[in-house]
């Protein structure tokens, strides 16, 4: 029996098995824009025969399959997606375009917005009206609707979006359109705003419903794909797919539901940073994830993941909870190029996977931080991807020097250490935009690297932001695989009460508890969640009454419990005095929102179910070992450009750790898929789980 | 080596964190205020002040607020000098001493440590009404400042912790809406109380001395990046005019100049040259004008320059008495903070747009639409209204068309304008429609962004509003060869089918129930000749219903086909020079 989860990132596709004795195999392919199906199958290939069994078998075998996609990002930002027209209500077609007059960045006039991803003439004015009670005032006119669908034949649209005012209140009028419109059209995809938000605020929730339209028919297209070909070959369980809110979905509902997904893979990164920190005991930490294609940067606070009620991604505002996750464009694909002024830069563009990086001989013409990495000797050209890949060191060299050595008047290997450093500088802003730009200090969190390519520049990218210790986990190069693996299934759902709070519950109440829970337990029962395997978590979203904004109050106890009512009260004012300096218990309470969260129960070891998380480090002394504090052996020593030179540096293989050593840098540990950099002062310890603890001290020069 | 990687951090951290509290205590009071025209409009401004009243750091917010918090806090410093207390708040309005206008109120709370003060908290926010003759306290027929509302010199509202109630009282006993004010109130005590919170703590982890000469460094490093970006300006004098429509008695436009005088790296902007006072309530005191005048600079100087005092020492100020800009007390104010601090910015983008190299937008909207006030039938409750669903539209610059929908320059990225839908729970009335208008764009290489299509049925019983604004006269202006963006217009059409036209600055009129409000905002002026403007781009505009076929003929000389661009006609007309 094996338990299977891939994650795919823009550069290359992540594999982990486990069977019953725990993490069985892991795979590392390059991913494909082109055609994303291809690196799974390779990569499936690859693990069964590791087992020493056919395709067929190993899938027949697999109890449990999770999945991670790019798809739906890659397109966003690559500006694809299905042509899109936008069904507001008559009268109001511009809200996407006019964006509540919002700007980041007010003090440059040279800064532009992103694009608007329907042009005018596909948004479309529907005869209707409901006022701010969700009370029809102007019924839909069908009259209309037939005129609609064949301007939108026409124009050969392939995903309708409908946003109508006051849709959060009352959904009818954009289901009845969606009906009659889906018998004109029955072979669009049609997205209501109600199906994926009942928040009120047009804006937000149009440019939600309008990226879910443009991205869910190049998602779903390919996920059914998939679903064939596993299915093919033999797999007989349903795929599940990870979503924003580090929860799980199924394919069905993924294929309709893109905007969801957008995080899918960087999701599996938090999940899997917050059960390290649990297994180690954790309260703060950073993790980094550097892939082929970006740098990815998530917290854990206080032993808990970041989540954030709505986000922006890409510049398009998001109206639904997340996990908290900062992305650059720093990865070992990521473009070293020169701009008019001469002036080094590294990313956003990456070379991908085709043709990526020069050394990769797939025709990449452009230096990357792959080819600078194998230049200044911290890579081999042998051992890539566990030497599955071989490098050309005279491309990587040939192109360094023709678009960076030369124009700036440097040598290969000086300028292949400034591209490093550009690269390490880009991602020391991300981890202090994460932290110190939100008040925290970096000195108190420890560096969880991850990913295939940061453990080239965690010791020097800790220096850089004053993080004091890095931990590079075992299985660091297919991390958020592994986060995927430990993912659960997941419902939430919300229902408007909007009114006076009480001393006890009104019936509405009661109402809209029982009509969540059948809706979770449903959508779980549709999962395959046994009955015995979920948990609920219940919370309100409260307001004095006059406010505009609520501050959401965790049900504690039994959401049926009379008595629950003043406990919400009582917390609520506790919230508002901490968070905004005040609070006023004389004054009554508007019961906004009912929420549940419905999941799937952890099934973590025991030790990571019981954290200690009021450590800041790990002590790394009190790493038990086998009192064996011999050196592993080096397997060579390595010539590496490193602070305005060249030097003999030791390199040693990662099987040949032992716990209880004590490891000095400057030195590198090749893994496979992955080469960890350990800089000078630095000091690295294996703990009993196989994790690197490196300490990081301080540089004397 | 190892002291200065400490050193690096902690100076970054403590920077850093100052803009993280301002921005804490932004999203407290948005969070828990209650006057729609803070929660939703983000009308407000938080900052951090040093013991000496100077700008330290501020949330991006509306610009014309954030910076006069420092005239505020001076204020309080002068006139309580040694007496200011922990558990002290002040409140303060007088735009005659350290306010903008009236309906923004600062509130302010010292940091005391070892009975010196450290730091200032402000928060200074607009409110829906501070009293007066007409509500919403935007009154276009005041002509002293005493008809335009309450009028609050500095002075403490809270003492050791406890609100002064005859204070209080006195304040809400004088305005509309006194229960929304109070809580209102609170929230700005609050969001003051949060970031006095933060920064003991960030005192207690860096102690106060390393924190206060951590501020001292981020002035001066300010003002050495505002006085590297004036020398890199040649140096010389540079002249700009713009025009305010009227003051709402007399009719004729009102003259602002401004010269930039360049030297080495020092930047003076004089105003000797603007028309005197006038009557109404246009005029702009000493607070308004100074700040208006140093964003406007700073924005050609250059966005990563921190908005702090250090930056504006670079930059000095001469409003001359009794002008426009600098009006002798009791000059009535209100309107200063859209108009014409929006019209001082302009002058000089006009005047700086003149030298080689430094790229400024052509024309913005003005403000111009009614408040709205009475009794919400629904509720039986009173509410002010105010038509921010109105804003017009920015204008191009040397990149980029304008983007519709901008507020003024003078609040420019700092509103953020409400949904249509929570206006609508918020106000008894309908909202018909709201978007863009046809042909209202200035043409240009580069065009403004078209104006607005706003209409609302009123169902109060009845509904009063109060029309003020400008902009129905003197257009967004073009540059570099581009043309101007359209006027603002406003209608109501009556129960009985009368469609009248409005001015920009009226006394109240009481509207029946079933009255539609119209409101067409300026589209921005266009950037650069209009003839070199990307044929195709004007093909988009036309099917995008932007502008019409005729005006792609006449501006754009670009004639348009069945399916698309003409290309031989269009490149006929153009090559032909007939314009």
């Amino acid at each position: 029996m094996f338990i299977v989860a891939v994650d795919v990132g823009g550069t290359f596709a992540d594999f982990i098995v486990c069977d019953e004795g725990g993490c069985a195999a892991t795979a590392k392919i390059p991913s494909s824009i082109e055609n994303p199906l291809q690196p799974i199958i390779r990569g499936l290939n690859e693990l069964a025969e590791q087992f020493n069994i056919p395709l067929e078998e190993f899938l027949a075998q697999t109890e449990k399959f999770t999945h991670g996609t790019t798809v739906g990002i890659n397109a966003l930002l690559q500006g694809q997606g299905a042509k899109t027209a936008l069904i507001t209500t008559e009268g109001f077609r511009d809200a996407l375009e006019l964006r509540r007059s919002r700007l980041n960045e007010q003090w440059d006039f040279s800064v532009s917005l992103p694009s608007v991803l329907v042009p005018r003439h596909l948004r479309i004015g529907l005869r209707e009206r409901m006022d701010y009670r969700g009370v029809s005032v102007k019924p839909v006119d069908r009259t209309q609707i037939p005129m609609l669908a064949e301007f939108l034949r026409q124009e050969e649209v392939e995903a309708v979006a409908v946003c109508l005012l006051f849709a959060c209140r009352n959904p009818k009028h954009e289901v009845e359109f969606k009906e009659h419109l889906q018998e004109l059209l029955p072979n669009v995809f049609v997205t209501l705003s109600s199906e994926l938000s009942s928040q009120l605020g047009e804006y937000e929730r149009t440019s939600t419903t309008v990226l879910n339209a443009r991205l869910s028919p190049i998602l779903g297209n390919y996920l059914q794909d998939l679903r064939a070909h596993l299915r093919a070959k033999g797999l007989r369980v349903p795929i599940s797919i990870a979503q924003n809110n580090g929860g799980l979905t199924d394919l069905t509902q993924a294929g309709r539901r893109a905007v969801n997904t957008l995080f899918s893979g960087p999701a599996g990164g938090v999940k899997g940073g917050w059960i390290l920190a649990r297994e180690q005991g954790l309260s703060d930490l950073v993790v980094g994830d550097m892939g082929g294609t970006s740098f990815d940067v998530s917290l854990i606070r206080q032993g808990m993941m970041e989540l954030t009620p709505q986000a922006e991604i890409a510049g398009y505002p998001v109206q639904l909870p997340m996990l908290n996750i900062h992305t650059v464009g720093a990865g070992g694909g990521s473009i070293a190029w020169l701009d008019k002024g001469g002036m080094l830069k590294v990313g956003p563009q990456s070379a991908g996977a085709k043709p990526g990086p020069a050394c990769y001989e797939l025709g990449g013409q452009e230096p990357t931080i792959t080819d600078a990495a194998l230049i200044m000797g911290l890579i081999d050209d042998r051992s890539f991807l566990g030497g599955r890949m071989v490098l050309n060191k005279e491309l990587a060299y040939a192109s360094i020097e023709k678009n960076i050595a030369k124009p700036l008047g440097l040598s290969v290997p000086e300028a292949a250490y400034a591209i490093y450093q550009v690269a390490l500088s880009l991602m020391a802003d991300a981890v202090y935009l994460m932290t110190v730009k939100k008040g925290y200090d970096p000195r108190s969190f420890a560096l969880a690297a991850v990913g295939g390519a940061l453990p080239l520049f965690a010791t020097a990218l800790a220096k850089g932001v004053g993080i004091r210790q890095v931990v590079v986990p075992e299985l660091a190069p297919v991390f958020c695989a592994q986060g995927l693996f430990h993912s659960n299934f997941q419902f939430e759902g919300l229902r408007n009460l909007y009114e006076v709070l009480g001393e006890v519950p009104f019936l509405s109440w009661s109402k809209a508890m029982l009509e969540l829970r059948f809706q979770a337990d449903e959508e779980l029962s549709r999962l395959g969640v046994g009955e015995d395997q979920r948990e609920y978590r219940w919370s309100a979203d409260l307001k004095y009454p006059d406010q505009h904004h609520e501050i959401n109050i965790p049900v504690r106890g039994i959401v049926s419990d009379p008595e629950i009512w003043p406990q919400l009260a009582k917390e609520f004012h506790e919230a508002h005095e901490r968070l905004y300096g005040y609070c006023q218990p004389e004054k009554s309470l508007v019961l906004v929102n009912l929420r549940l969260v419905a999941q799937e129960k952890e099934r973590l070891p025991q030790s990571a179910m019981d954290p200690r998380i009021e450590e800041s480090f790990i002590n790394a002394n009190s790493i038990a070992g086998e009192n064996n504090t011999a050196l592993p052996t080096s397997i060579e020593m390595k010539m590496v450009y490193l602070h305005g030179g060249f030097r003999k540096v030791e390199v040693f293989h990662w099987k040949d750790l032992r716990n209880g050593m004590d490891l000095r840098g400057p030195a590198l540990i090749k893994k496979e898929y992955t080469t960890i950099l350990l800089e000078e002062n630095c000091q690295a310890k294996l703990d009993e789980a196989k994790n690197l603890i490196i300490n990081i001290g301080k540089d004397r020069h | 080596m190892i002291a200065k990687i400490d050193e690096v951090i902690e100076r970054a951290v403590i920077a850093n964190r100052m803009d993280t509290i301002t921005k804490e205590m932004g999203y407290a009071l948005e969070r828990s205020s209650r006057s729609p025209i803070f929660a939703e409009a983000c009308d407000f401004a938080c900052g951090i002040c040093n013991g000496d009243g100077d700008l330290v750091s501020q949330i991006n917010g509306i610009p014309i607020l954030a910076a006069a918090g420092t005239f505020s806090i001076k204020e309080v410093v002068r006139k309580y000098s040694g007496q200011v207390e922990e558990g002290d708040v002040f409140i303060i309005n007088d735009p005659y001493q350290g306010g903008n206008h009236l309906p923004d109120i600062g509130i302010i709370t010292p940091l005391v440590v070892d009975e010196e003060v450290i730091f200032y908290c402000v928060s200074r926010a607009h409110h829906g009404d501070i009293g007066g003759s007409v509500a919403g306290s935007y009154n276009a027929k005041a002509t002293e400042i005493f008809q335009e509302g309450l009028r609050i010199p500095p002075i403490r509202l809270v003492s050791k912790g406890q609100v002064i109630s005859e204070v209080m009282d006195l304040i809400t006993r004088n305005v509309r809406n006194p229960d929304m004010l109070q809580n209102d109130l609170w929230a700005q005590i609050g969001a003051n109380k949060i970031g006095v919170r933060r920064l003991k703590e960030l005192i207690h982890t860096y102690s106060p001395s390393k924190v206060k000469e951590t501020v001292g460094c981020l002035l001066d490093h300010a003002e050495g990046l505002t006085r590297q970006a004036i020398k890199e300006l040649p140096d010389g004098d540079y002249v700009g005019e713009e025009w305010v429509d009227d003051d709402g008695f007399q009719l004729n436009p009102i003259k602002i100049k401004v010269t930039v005088r360049i030297r080495g790296e020092g930047m003076t902007l004089d105003f000797n040259g603007t028309d005197p006072q006038v009557k109404g309530f246009v005029n702009s005191a000493f607070v308004t004008s100074t700040t208006a005048a140093w964003i406007g600079a700073l924005w050609a100087l250059g966005s990563e320059i921190p908005r702090n005092s250090g930056a504006f020492r670079g930059i000095k100020v001469v409003l001359p008495e009794g002008s426009l800009v600098n009006p002798k007390d009791p000059a009535p104010v209100t309107l200063s903070t859209l108009t014409p601090a929006s019209e001082i910015i302009s002058a000089i983008f006009q005047a700086l747009s003149s030298i080689e190299g430094v790229q400024l937008p052509a024309g913005f909207g003005r403000y111009c639409g009614p408040s709205f006030y009475g009794l919400d039938p629904r509720t039986q409750e009173f509410y002010v209204g105010f038509a921010f669903c109105a804003l017009g539209s920015g204008g191009g610059t040397a990149s980029r068309d304008g983007y519709p929908y901008m507020a003024p320059l003078s609040n420019y990225g700092g509103v953020r304008a409400p949904n249509i839908e929570a206006n609508e729970i918020q106000y008894p009335h309908l909202t018909l429609g709201h978007e863009m208008e046809t042909n209202t764009a200035g043409s240009g290489k580069w065009r403004g962004g078209a104006g607005i299509r706003y209409s609302i049925l009123f169902q109060g019983e009845p509904t009063n509003i109060v029309m003020f604004g400008d902009g129905m006269k003197i257009p967004p202006f073009g540059a570099a060869s581009g043309k101007s963006g359209s006027l603002n217009y406003v209608e109501i059409k009556t129960v009985q089918g009368e469609t009248i036209c409005l001015a920009s600055k009226e006394s109240t009129r009481s509207l029946a129930h079933g009255t539609i409000l119209t409101v067409v905002s300026s589209g921005g002026g266009g950037w650069g000749d209009p003839w070199q403007r990307d044929p195709e781009r004007v093909w988009r505009d036309v099917l995008d219903e932007i502008i019409t076929v005729d005006k792609a003929e006449q501006d754009y000389g670009v004639l348009i086909g069945q399916e698309g661009v003409d290309w031989a006609a269009t490149n006929d007309r153009r090559s032909g020079n007939q314009r």
